[in-house]
């Protein structure tokens, strides 16, 4: 379909005896942030990669704007931008030089490319400092900036906020987000740190072990997302007992020997509370909660979280 | 390909390389004059000839380990993945770096020819004319040239091993010491011989019939066809995971 900029079908890469991918199924449209979730080593590079035609496929299919990437390289690798892992730089020459060299070999038409490339990403034009003397998150805005010099359509960044302080991240992150609503670009980024994607992207991917678990817009997870009643309390397991005598069946689940979340949104918590109380049950907070994506993804992959 | 050869050259800004290339050869040059300065010497025409053939004897461990160097870099570097998205081609990438070689020589042999002038100048050789000057250029030139041909052996072994410069950088060395010692023994076989009995052969070897120059040419150009071939084969073999 025209309107997916990216779009894979069952793809499959495997090392020797290792899976590495497993018949991994995305959709990135035009205009939307797709965030790629997984732990690491659950393949979300290695998508990448094979989506950039950097390592061969073993099964599957891929089409970035509607074609096969294979023997269409010249027409589409200018279209797209993109960071894989750490970016690759000459350690010999300045972060303007390195931009320079990229630029020259693309054609890149604008004088002023390399320019407006470091502006936006928070680096100096004509700065003296060689790349080998850049640290962690000067790297990794460098690699931005080389990936956005040349105006692409798609860009795929894989962990492209590794490195970088908090305000950077807060400056990438509203830059990106201005290049997918405003001017129509397609994004698909990958990352471990779910607040990050959380407040980011349009859709997103679940990548764990291998395998494609979800995937699904934010705007349909938020609707799905439970919301549930947090309790702290002195203890959960005497809670507990007390709520399964009050009401019953309710849907509940102990966190931890003070955590406890009720589901059921019928029950007023103020009941709660006071029974909890009356029975000798310490309430420390109470108050209505959303599930976060964290909680969703403990969820869709058995409760092990990302980190 | 312009652009990446321009690249090539923006890339080796800064490097110690050259400027050990530099010492190297200065170094070489000096050792030659100090010999040639105590020992009687002919005309113009046999001195640069004489010096050439020893200068055209250190121009391949330059060539190839330069080579070596500069491919083995982008691994290094982790500079592959951002140029085959540009996208530039293995294939592009490895002629881009023999152009920039070539360029190398012969820079490093026209400035021979002003040390050899000069060396003669220190060795009182005073017989130089103009058409002699232009000869020695000439020569120097299809050292450099052919030299550089000469080395395709190297280039293939170094793309095969993509990423191991220790092991390329010594094959560089056995293939080009090969070369240089055997130059009589191995005319005709190694690639390193066969030019120096073609540009040298009167001075350095007992060599000098057409057909053994013939033989020589042959020599050189089969493995520089050769190695583009197998090249392009090995990249299209390994496209699959085209940076590792």
């Amino acid at each position: 379909m025209d309107e997916y900029v990216i779009e894979t079908e069952q793809l499959t890469k495997v090392y020797g005896e290792q899976t590495a991918v497993d018949a991994v199924s995305i959709h990135v449209k035009k205009g939307r942030i797709y965030g790629l979730l997984g732990r690491n080593g659950a393949g979300k590079t290695t998508i990448m990669k094979m989506v950039l035609g950097l390592t061969s496929v073993t099964s599957g299919q891929i089409k970035v704007f509607g074609k096969k990437m294979k023997g269409q390289e010249k027409k589409i690798y200018p279209r797209i931008g993109a960071i894989i892992e750490t970016p690759g730089f000459y350690p010999n020459l300045t972060g303007t030089e390195n931009l320079e060299i990229f630029a020259k070999l693309r054609g890149t038409s604008c004088p002023d490319a390399v320019k407006n490339a470091l502006e936006v990403v928070g680096l100096p034009y004509r700065d003296k400092k060689l790349f080998s003397k850049y640290s962690l998150g000067m790297k990794q805005r460098l690699g931005i900036a080389n990936a956005i010099m040349h105006d692409p359509e798609l860009l795929i960044l894989d962990e492209p906020i590794n490195g970088l302080d908090p305000i950077g991240i807060a400056e990438i992150r509203n830059f990106l987000q201005d290049l997918s609503k405003e001017r129509g670009k397609a994004i698909l980024i990958s990352s471990h740190i779910l607040s990050e994607i959380d407040l980011l992207a349009d859709d997103i991917g679940v990548i764990h072990n291998v395998r494609l678990l979800e995937e699904s817009s934010m705007e349909g997870l938020r609707r799905k997302n439970q919301k549930y009643i947090m309790f702290r309390v002195s203890s959960t397991a005497t809670a507990a007992q007390i709520l399964e005598q009050k009401y019953g069946t309710v849907k509940y689940r102990i966190e931890d020997d003070n955590a406890m979340r009720i589901y059921d949104m019928s029950v007023d918590i103020s009941v709660v509370n006071e029974i909890f109380i009356t029975n000798g049950v310490g309430v420390y907070e109470s108050r209505v909660c959303d599930e976060s994506l964290e909680d969703y993804f403990k969820e869709i992959t058995g409760g092990v979280g990302i980190a | 390909m312009i652009s990446l050869i321009q690249t090539e050259i923006l890339k080796f800004r800064r490097q110690k390389t050259g400027l050990i290339m530099a010492g190297v050869m200065l170094l070489f040059w000096s050792g030659i004059t100090f010999w040639a300065y105590h020992v009687p010497q002919g005309d113009f025409e046999s001195f640069y000839v004489r010096y050439g053939g020893y200068i055209a004897m250190l121009l391949p461990f330059m060539i190839g380990l330069l080579f070596v160097k500069i491919y083995h870099a982008e691994y290094q570097n982790d500079t592959l993945k951002g140029l085959l998205q540009v996208p530039v081609t293995m294939y592009q990438l490895f002629f881009s770096k023999i152009f920039f070689v070539f360029l190398m020589a012969v820079i490093i042999m026209l400035v021979n020819c002003l040390l050899v002038i000069a060396a003669a100048c220190i060795c009182g050789v005073t017989d130089m004319e103009l058409h002699q000057v232009v000869m020695l250029i000439k020569l120097f030139f299809l050292a450099a040239s052919g030299m550089v041909f000469a080395m395709f052996p190297v280039f293939l072994v170094t793309v095969f091993v993509s990423g191991n410069t220790i092991f390329s950088s010594t094959v560089c060395f056995i293939y080009s010491l090969m070369g240089i010692i055997g130059v009589s023994q191995f005319a005709g076989i190694h690639p390193i011989s066969s030019l120096l009995n073609i540009l040298f052969g009167g001075q350095i070897s007992i060599t000098g019939e057409k057909s053994i120059n013939l033989v020589c040419a042959a020599d050189i150009i089969i493995p520089v066809i050769m190695t583009a071939v197998i090249v392009e084969i090995f990249y299209m073999v390994k496209r699959g995971d085209r940076f590792k």
